[in-house]
């Protein structure tokens, strides 16, 4: 930290190395920075030398889609994903994640990669991305690498990311056919609002059957968790009145959430229970082809 | 100090900035255009919504810096006393102007969305104005003005062509 009357530079690298080379050069008085819209709610908190800022690197702005997957550049904005078809069908949970966030100003910036890099437990599309079991590239002074999303995030705003290293896109397969998906959200009005609780479904049919179920909670504990014992529970069985009922207590019963400003740890508690009905009926009708 | 290269309004503005100062004390303290206004500073109230190459932002959110190279619109581009754009005059017949204070915010989400959308539905004009607040009108009149400047700017567009073929 650096007195006040000091002014911060500002600076555009145009690749990768060159990013990581400068925070290398700075340590801790340099600040990466894409959308910013985090960051500059820390304004009172940090005064770095330079701020780096990586929305111009060509290579973090890349969005590449074929038939079975996708690679988000770090650089992407919220609002250019939403212009992805592949995004809104085949992938409908976490577009309906992505417009939760914020509103149009806040998308129009604001990128995934930051909403991971953010770490905090009611980010709202990590849950989805735990069911997609996605994969987050790094880059950094020691080489390349590639995390899955549950091992990038290590705890309430912390990451596996270390000194210098930059994550440059998350990717993720699509969804095959059979899956099913939906993200339920309470926050505390429907724009704008950080999440309460949050919880995304991914399910796999056969015959009406769940072949295989993938949930993931989002607010209940220090990072989003996936949840087995609801997953297990719901695999082998159709969704009916009463294993819905079984499946949101047992995620209910999963969770470890705290009291905070925006919910005490029961009232949360009863959220995902509520959350996941409201999910699992959502599944239901797209399922019997009611949706 | 960083320099800042930007375009507002239509003209070259060169100056020396903070790299954290937000876009919207550059606007209002530097150069003076005081109709973007500031409500919360975090992002939520939308007050200080600014075109950034086209696309709404929160001033408020955004280093200036972030500004470097690119065209910047604020109420001040778009429309005057004497002549207002249809979104500012159909928010006021409409009844969606009270105290004011958020009106250049909401202006600004409008033109973004008009824009892009020629023949918005309501749902598209609640979308696009999520992330602005009002505390004085309850947005329904808001909502009619932005639907009514649609239709005002087809009319427009119409009677332009029908000039133009004559």
């Amino acid at each position: 930290m650096i007195a006040e009357n000091i002014p911060v530079e500002y600076c555009f690298p145009k690749t990768v190395e060159e990013a990581y080379k400068l925070k290398q050069m700075y340590g801790d008085g340099a600040h990466f920075i894409a959308g910013g819209t985090d960051l500059l709610l820390e304004k009172g908190n940090i005064r770095p030398h330079l701020l780096i800022d990586l929305t111009r690197i060509p290579a973090l702005q890349r969005l590449e889609v074929d038939d079975k997957r996708i690679l988000i550049g770090s650089a992407v904005t919220y609002s250019r994903l939403l212009g992805v078809n592949p995004i809104l069908t085949r992938v409908p949970f976490l577009a309906n994640a992505i417009r939760t966030i914020g509103g149009r100003q806040i998308r129009n910036v604001a990128t995934l990669a930051g909403n991971l890099i953010n770490a905090s437990p009611a980010g709202d599309t990590l849950p989805s991305l735990y069911c997609l079991e996605a994969q987050v590239g790094i880059d950094g002074p020691l080489g390349q690498r590639c995390l899955p999303v549950h091992e990038f995030v290590l705890g309430v705003r912390r990451t596996a990311l270390i000194s210098s290293e930059i994550v440059t896109q998350v990717s993720f397969e699509f969804p095959g056919p059979g899956w099913y998906t939906a993200y339920e959200k309470l926050g505390l009005r429907r724009a704008m609002a950080i999440s309460v609780a949050n919880v995304a479904l991914m399910l796999k049919v056969e015959d009406r059957r769940v072949v295989q179920a993938r949930i993931a909670l989002g607010a209940v504990a220090p990072t989003v968790i996936r949840v087995p014992e609801v997953e297990a529970y719901l695999t082998d069985h159709t969704l009916e009145e009463n294993s819905i009922e079984e499946a949101a207590r047992l995620a209910a019963e999963s969770c470890i959430p705290i009291d905070d400003i925006r919910g005490s740890a029961r009232y949360r508690k009863e959220v995902v229970c509520g959350l996941m009905r409201r999910g699992l009926h959502t599944l239901y009708r797209q399922i019997n082809g009611q949706e | 100090m960083p320099t800042l290269e930007m375009n507002v309004n239509g003209k070259p503005v060169v100056l020396e900035v903070d790299g954290l100062k937000p876009l919207v004390d550059v606007l209002r303290d530097d150069l003076g255009l005081t109709g973007t206004k500031i409500g919360c500073r975090e992002g939520e109230c939308g007050a200080c919504t600014i075109l950034l190459d086209g696309q709404a932002v929160n001033s408020c959110l955004i280093p200036a810096m972030k500004a470097h190279g690119c065209s910047v619109r604020t109420v001040e581009g778009i429309g005057t006393v004497e002549a207002p754009h249809p979104v500012q005059i159909s928010l006021a017949e409409a009844g969606g102007v009270q105290c004011g204070y958020c009106t250049p915010g909401f202006v600004m989400s409008a033109v973004e969305l008009l824009e892009h959308n020629q023949q918005p539905t309501v749902d598209d004009v609640y979308e696009a104005l999520e992330g602005n607040l009002c505390r004085c009108t309850g947005y329904k009149r808001i909502v009619q003005g932005v639907i009514r400047a649609a239709s005002k700017i087809q009319e427009l567009q119409d009677i332009d062509i029908k000039v133009r073929r004559k």
